[in-house]
């Protein structure tokens, strides 16, 4: 859902200001890369739109954001567990401007970032990367499905599964993902508002149940896994509010085969926004969106980052009654990168019995 | 003066130092003089060496930067594609692609820097004003380099443009001009590198230079491991080399050319170090009665051996001191010889600044003091075996026989030695100078028993016709004997480098001249700026052109090779017309320009170590292709390797290729200066820029730019004669003076006034004659060392011995002159010196 | 810097025994001293006389440790001089012997009061204080109004009577002169034995006094004769 890009360009442009400026990339404001305050020219998403797919896994022009969001756990036969994200965030250059007579001129900047969460080795491992669209060196399509950032990809085979493929300093990924589902459109047909003022909304979609499999690898180790992925889309140009301050944002799947995703908006004023909300995806397929009241979030323990800020790394979410513990697998999932958040696997307990009784993958935003 | 008191004062040893030097100023301020001026030599050649060597490798680093590998694939360049299939393919991030060219805006040459920011990001690469660790600040912002047709400047180029953020400028380039924005400007950051350059997008570049689709390189960080696959991987026509080896034999002549300045200050010093020898051992000789009364009043050997190095050690610091002030100077001016001949020879500096490096000052200041103390340590030892007085009444000072002979011998050893070193192929540079400095040492140890043979044969046979006062003369410096002797060894030195270093200049400009008539064709030259190929429509007009009566046609093409990157080149003329041939068979002529191999450039033999025989693969578009080495030609152009072979051969591996030189042959009576204005003329018209320049006009410029490349080693001569000359003087004076007394009794016996100036005219006309002739035959043996060794070590140019008598003659001229001016002061003390004076005491 | 110590005894205060010098020179050898003895008491003066090329100067050089004998021994105060090495010789030389010169051998380069200073300076008195010291001798010998000039200055009276001063300032055990009054008329010549006679007396120094002069042998307590290497004591009136 609110995956940091969309954010991005946002909490840097204010972070600037500040006192407390964010790591920079070498030589790239993520800032002025990723678009800057300047909406002017892009599309908006303010109605509902009618989605088709494959071709909506391909890219939206027109917009200023999207991004193609992996989050998984998988486990290997005897149980070691980790969990896995692959990002792909654009951001376009204001449209309308004439490009030099050159392959390598861009109007789509490219950022990606791959993590892997080893439990029992109880280490959180973070890489990022920019690059620009041209020539050839990043993007997306539709038919076939591929996303890439130099050799981080996703692409898809013959058979119709999706082959993820990314490494970086002895950390790789190599997976074979194969969607259960259909897509589940989020908030209102698809069209995901995060305030009152109009165009400021997502289209949003998620794969919420992809069998994976493959081979992970730390450190040159090489580690059969078997277990899920999740798959988020959005596209947008401006999301939050001035006053909208970050986000706790839960992709939860459950053993009994139905997913939940939700997410709380926070204000500066360290509220909750009013335009929070969830949606649940059913064994068959069927999707529903939360209703007031039906759920409550409450954080139970916290983590301090190396960024000072307190992240909740135990939650206790309420369902009509029934208690369900939501704990991160390791406390520090921390991504130390040029946009610093909080994003990694969790697992899903019942309170009442004690079981386990699903896994996930939470978000924390803050500035 | 020295009232009692509880005031500070020297002990009364060290005063007496003090007193005696204050007696005999000007002993003190020739050492002074002379350590100063070779000290001076020193820090300047050092500070403009530094400066150069900084600039060098800022020039470098400006363009290959920390990076350890490039893909190059020559004139062609590489295509984007290649890029691509390293990042996605091969998954090489740590990569970004280059595009450089010259470009100008309004009237100031700027260098164009094509770049892709997200890839200069995962070099990390310390490019000098293009600080990768994101810490400089900069006034905009880089990200705005990504709109179209921006640019950024360093705050002081814009400043010198006149330009402001946001505002445009027209930028021109041998494709056209285009208009650019001023997105940001880096800050003056206190060395930066780059002089004048203008960062753009690469696809912004690409644009402006119409170079759509090619890049000029790739410049990557790989591992050994992650190198090889990029090998198996990449097309034939590219190479992947090591950015050292890109830069290496650059360095390695340059490092040369620094070489060869540092020995010629260095000898400057040696001449300053006999010098010091020779005060700081006339003044010990001086106060022997004085040392004798303090031995005998108990001062110890070792006390005045202190004393002597401490008065050496003073004059040695404040002549240091002066030294440095004045090469730190000097080196200002030397820097901007020493750049222009690197750029002149060698690369283009993007970067001439003066870089003061207090190192290069310590180490000049050291130098003196080492040297001083060095050549003082005989003098101070000898101090130190003073006896005292009580026993001093039978001290010899003459020179026997057997001690001239013993020093004679061990001089020949040591230009034996000299030799030896020189017959060592694989001694390198330094032990070429190092062998050198022997044979110079060892000539100066011959020098005594030299000068005494001579005079001895003089008076023996010519002792009768001479009048007294030259006779008298010649018996007094054949009894002083040391002191003339140093005289002459240290005028000897420095004029024989005048002979050697002129002799050598001379060679190879002579050399130059012959190759530079070998190897231009025809009378009028005709190329594009950029040099790119000429239009076939062009080449036709050329033809038909009034006045032109032949038209011959040069190729060229800048390749990877298994030696790097090398030019090739073929003209449609038989190879020996237009190369100046060193080195090949009869047969091979014939079997070359039946294209079955290619010539090398001499440089490019040396530099591989290719030798006829030999076996180059030059890449091509159709793979690699190996061509034997048939023959060696000269050429001093230093850009690098190039190769020549036949046309047919050059067409055969690079099919298609255009010329990309025109050499027009005038008809009779044509005018070549008149051919090239209205060629010139004509030429406006076209979208390209051309060249047109009439061939006399390129001999002219080249042997400018020749005699620009070795202005620095006049001023360096000049310099170590000036050297020469104070020591001169300073054995003169020594001798003189030592003889008031004697040339008083003359007086006093009746010689007139100008007799006895006579007497030292007499002398000082030997001396410096004698100086002068045994330069010659030094100087020629230096010569034969820098031709042959020196700069065959350094550049791999041979070049042919001429012998300019004008040098020669120069030389002696200059020892007589140096030494008759350097006697003129002592003859007017000598013919002032009144009778009375030799009668009292 | 330590000087051996000068120990008083019983034993003579200075013994010269059976001292041999020879020369070689020109492959010719030449015997100096052929078994010189002789001993001389505390605050004696000591007259030396010989004839040019009698071997005085060489007998100079072995007393004062600057030269070594063939045979024989010197000793000063039980200090034998054959047993130091030329280093200890040298420092002995500076702490127990002055020297006064028949050409005085000032040192050109220091004015008169430095040349006296320089001795007391090289015997470790302080700057301040040698030159104070050296100015009241000065003084004393009224040359009060030379102090500052330069050797060549002073006329050969003054540069002699500086030297004996000179020799005399650190009060040393021997005092040597080698024809102290051969480069002087006959009142200089007076006036420096006498200032001579006062010095030693006041530093209680032992003089030898080599010379040709009669004069000089008649101030003497005793006179020794140097003739073909040999010492012999001469008592009583003696003509030349």
């Amino acid at each position: 859902m609110i995956k940091p890009p969309l954010l991005l360009a946002v909490t840097l442009l204010l972070a600037a200001c500040g006192p407390k400026e964010p790591p920079i990339a070498p030589l790239l404001r993520l800032a002025d890369v990723l678009g800057g305050s300047d909406t002017s020219g892009f599309v908006r998403a303010d109605t509902p739109r009618v989605f088709a797919f494959p071709a909506d896994h391909g890219p939206h022009p027109g917009f200023r954001n999207e991004w193609w969001y992996f989050t998984g756990n998988v486990q290997t036969a005897e149980g070691r567990h980790f969990g896995y994200q692959l990002t792909f965030f654009t951001a376009a250059q204001p449209p309308g401007r004439q490009l030099p007579n050159s392959a390598w001129a861009s109007d789509t900047l490219w950022m990606a970032h791959l993590a892997l969460t080893d439990v029992e080795g109880a280490q959180h491992y973070a890489f990022e990367r920019f690059s620009r669209a041209n020539p050839g060196l990043a993007g997306a399509q539709a038919q076939p499905f591929h996303v890439w950032l130099d050799d981080w990809q996703i692409v898809e085979e013959g058979n119709g599964s999706w082959h993820i493929s990314a490494a970086e300093q002895g950390i790789a990924l190599d997976l074979q993902l194969q969607s259960l589902k259909p897509p589940v459109l989020q908030g209102d047909q698809g069209l995901s508002r995060k305030s009152d003022t109009p165009g400021n909304a997502s289209y949003y979609y998620s794969m919420t149940r992809l069998a994976t499999r493959g081979v992970i690898a730390v450190d040159g180790e090489r580690y059969q896994i078997n277990g899920h992925s999740w798959l988020d889309r959005e596209w947008s140009t401006s999301a939050l509010d001035a006053d909208q301050s970050g986000w706790d944002w839960f992709s939860l799947q459950f053993d009994d085969n139905t997913e939940l995703m939700l997410y709380q908006l926070r204000t500066r004023s360290d509220g909750i926004d009013p335009h929070s909300e969830g949606h649940w995806t059913a064994a068959d397929g069927s999707q529903s969106r939360t209703t007031p009241g039906e759920l409550a979030l409450e954080p139970v323990a916290w983590w301090t980052g190396p960024d000072d800020v307190r992240y909740a790394t135990q939650w206790r979410l309420l369902r009509n009654g029934q208690g369900l513990r939501v704990e991160a697998l390791l406390d520090d999932q921390f991504l130390p990168l040029a946009l610093p958040y909080w994003e990694g696997a969790v697992r899903v307990i019942n309170e009442d019995t004690g079981a386990v009784a699903g896994h996930g993958f939470l978000e924390m935003v803050r500035q | 003066m020295t009232s009692p008191g509880k005031r500070w004062r020297l002990p009364l040893l060290w005063l007496s130092s003090w007193r005696h030097a204050r007696q005999h100023p000007w002993q003190s301020w020739l050492s002074v003089a002379g350590i100063a001026l070779g000290v001076m030599m020193v820090v300047a050649v050092d500070l403009a060496n530094s400066s150069a060597g900084r600039a060098f490798d800022l020039s470098i680093a400006t363009v290959s930067g920390t990076i350890t590998h490039q893909i190059s694939g020559g004139d062609a360049g590489v295509p984007d594609a290649i890029f691509t299939g390293l990042r996605t393919e091969l998954g090489l991030r740590r990569s970004a692609p280059t595009l450089t060219a010259g470009v100008r805006v309004a009237d100031t040459q700027l260098t164009l820097l094509g770049l892709d920011l997200f890839s200069e990001a995962t070099l990390a690469r310390q490019r000098p004003g293009l600080d990768s660790s994101g810490a400089a600040p900069l006034t905009g912002s880089w990200t705005a380099l990504l709109q179209a047709d921006a640019a950024v400047l360093q705050a002081a180029t814009a400043a010198r443009l006149g330009l402001a953020i946001g505002e445009q400028f027209t930028l021109a380039s041998v494709r056209g001009s285009r208009l650019l924005t001023l997105a940001a400007m880096l800050p003056e950051q206190g060395v930066s590198g780059n002089d004048d350059v203008v960062f753009t997008d690469i696809a912004t570049a690409q644009a402006v230079l119409g170079r759509r689709g090619t890049l000029d390189s790739i410049d990557l960080v790989l591992t050994d491991a992650e190198a090889e696959r990029v090998r198996q991987w990449l097309p034939v026509n590219l190479a992947l080399v090591e950015a050292e080896s890109r830069t290496a034999s650059l360095r390695q002549m340059t490092s040369a050319f620094h070489t060869n300045l540092l020995a010629m200050s260095l000898l400057a010093l040696l001449v300053a170090a006999l010098l010091i020898y020779n005060t700081v051992s006339l003044s010990v000789l001086q106060r022997q009665q004085a040392f004798g009364v303090l031995r005998s009043l108990g001062v110890t050997g070792g006390e005045l051996l202190v004393l002597v190095l401490v008065e050496v050690a003073l004059l040695a610091a404040v002549a240091g001191t002066v030294g440095v002030v004045l090469g730190s100077a000097l080196g200002q001016l030397l820097v901007k010889l020493v750049t222009r001949t690197i750029d002149d020879l060698y690369f283009s500096l993007t970067v001439t600044r003066f870089l003061f490096d207090p190192w290069a000052l310590v180490k000049g200041w050291s130098w003196g003091m080492g040297v001083s103390l060095i050549a003082g340590a005989l003098p101070a030892w000898q101090a130190a075996q003073s006896r005292p007085v009580t026993l001093q009444q039978a001290m010899h000072t003459t020179h026997s026989l057997r001690q001239l002979l013993l020093m004679a011998a061990a001089g020949v050893l040591a230009v034996g030695a000299g030799y030896m070193l020189l017959a060592w192929q694989q001694g390198g540079l330094v032990m070429g100078f190092i062998a050198l400095t022997f044979i110079v040492f060892g000539a100066c140890f011959t020098v005594p028993l030299v000068l005494f043979a001579v005079l001895t044969l003089l008076l023996r046979l010519a002792g009768k016709h001479l009048r007294l006062p030259l006779r008298l003369g010649l018996r007094n410096l054949q009894q002083a004997l040391q002191r003339p002797a140093l005289a002459v060894a240290a005028l000897a030195v420095a004029v024989s480098v005048t002979v050697g270093v002129g002799v050598m200049t001379g060679s190879f400009r002579d050399t130059v001249v012959v190759w530079l008539e070998q190897s231009l064709r025809g009378d009028v030259l005709v190329g594009r700026q950029d040099g790119g190929a000429l239009a076939p429509q062009l080449i036709d007009e050329l033809r038909r052109q009034n006045g032109v009566a032949a038209v011959e046609l040069q190729y060229r093409v800048l390749v990877e090779s298994s030696v790097g990157a090398i030019s090739v080149m073929a003209e449609d003329s038989a190879l020996e017309t237009h190369l100046y041939i060193k080195q090949i068979a009869a047969a091979d002529l014939v079997g070359a320009n039946n294209g079955e191999g290619v010539l090398v450039s001499e440089p490019l033999a040396w530099q591989a170590g290719l030798t006829i025989g030999d076996t180059l693969e030059l890449y091509t578009r159709d793979g690699r292709r190996n061509v034997s080495v048939l023959g060696i030609f000269h050429d001093y152009t230093t850009t690098g390797g190039l190769v020549a072979l036949s046309q047919p051969l050059f067409m055969q591996l690079w099919p298609g290729s255009e010329p990309v030189r025109a050499m027009l042959e005038t008809a009779d009576e044509v005018d070549a200066a008149q051919l090239a204005t209205t060629l010139r003329q004509q030429l406006t018209n076209q979208s390209e820029r051309h060249t047109v320049v009439a061939n006399a006009d390129i001999r002219r410029i080249t042997l400018t730019i020749f005699d620009r490349t070795f202005a620095i080693t006049h001023v360096l001569r000049l310099l170590a004669i000036l050297v020469a000359f104070v020591g001169i003087l300073s054995a003169l004076l020594t001798l003189q003076l030592q003889r008031l007394r004697e040339y008083a009794l003359l007086r006093a016996t009746g010689m007139t006034g100008s007799e006895t100036a006579l007497v030292i005219a007499g002398q000082t006309l030997f001396l410096g004659l004698l100086a002068g002739l045994l330069a010659l035959p030094l100087g020629l043996v230096m010569a034969d060392v820098l031709i042959d060794v020196i700069n065959q070590r350094s550049f791999g140019w041979s070049m042919q011995h001429t012998l300019p008598p004008s040098v020669l003659i120069q030389a002696v001229l200059l020892a007589v002159g140096a030494a008759l001016l350097a006697g003129w002061y002592p003859m007017k003390r000598v013919a002032a010196v009144l009778p009375a004076a030799g009668m009292q005491q | 810097m330590t000087a051996p110590a000068v120990a008083p005894d019983s034993s003579p205060h200075i013994a010269v025994r059976a001292l041999s010098r020879r020369y070689v020179q020109a492959e010719a050898a030449q015997n100096v001293l052929v078994g010189a003895s002789f001993s001389l008491a505390r605050g004696e003066i000591v007259a030396l006389l010989g004839r040019s090329g009698s071997g005085k100067s060489t007998l100079l050089n072995l007393l004062s440790g600057i030269d070594l004998p063939d045979a024989g021994t010197v000793t000063i105060d039980g200090i034998e001089l054959g047993a130091l090495d030329e280093r200890q010789r040298t420092l002995f030389r500076r702490k127990h012997i002055g020297f006064i010169y028949q050409s005085f051998n000032l040192v050109p380069s220091l004015t008169a009061v430095e040349n006296i200073a320089l001795v007391l300076e090289l015997n470790g008195v302080g700057v301040a204080d040698s030159l104070l010291q050296a100015q009241a001798a000065l003084e004393s010998a009224g040359l009060g109004s030379k102090t500052h000039q330069l050797p060549s200055r002073l006329s050969g009276g003054e540069q002699q009577r500086v030297a004996i001063l000179r020799a005399l300032v650190h009060q040393p055990a021997l005092v040597l002169a080698d024809e102290p009054t051969g480069s002087l008329d006959a009142v200089s010549g007076g006036q420096m034995l006498s200032l001579l006679r006062d010095s030693l007396h006041a530093a209680g120094s032992t003089a030898l006094l080599v010379t040709h002069s009669l004069r000089v042998a008649q101030s003497a307590d005793r006179v020794l004769t140097l003739e073909n290497g040999i010492v012999t004591e001469r008592s009583g009136d003696f003509a030349w």
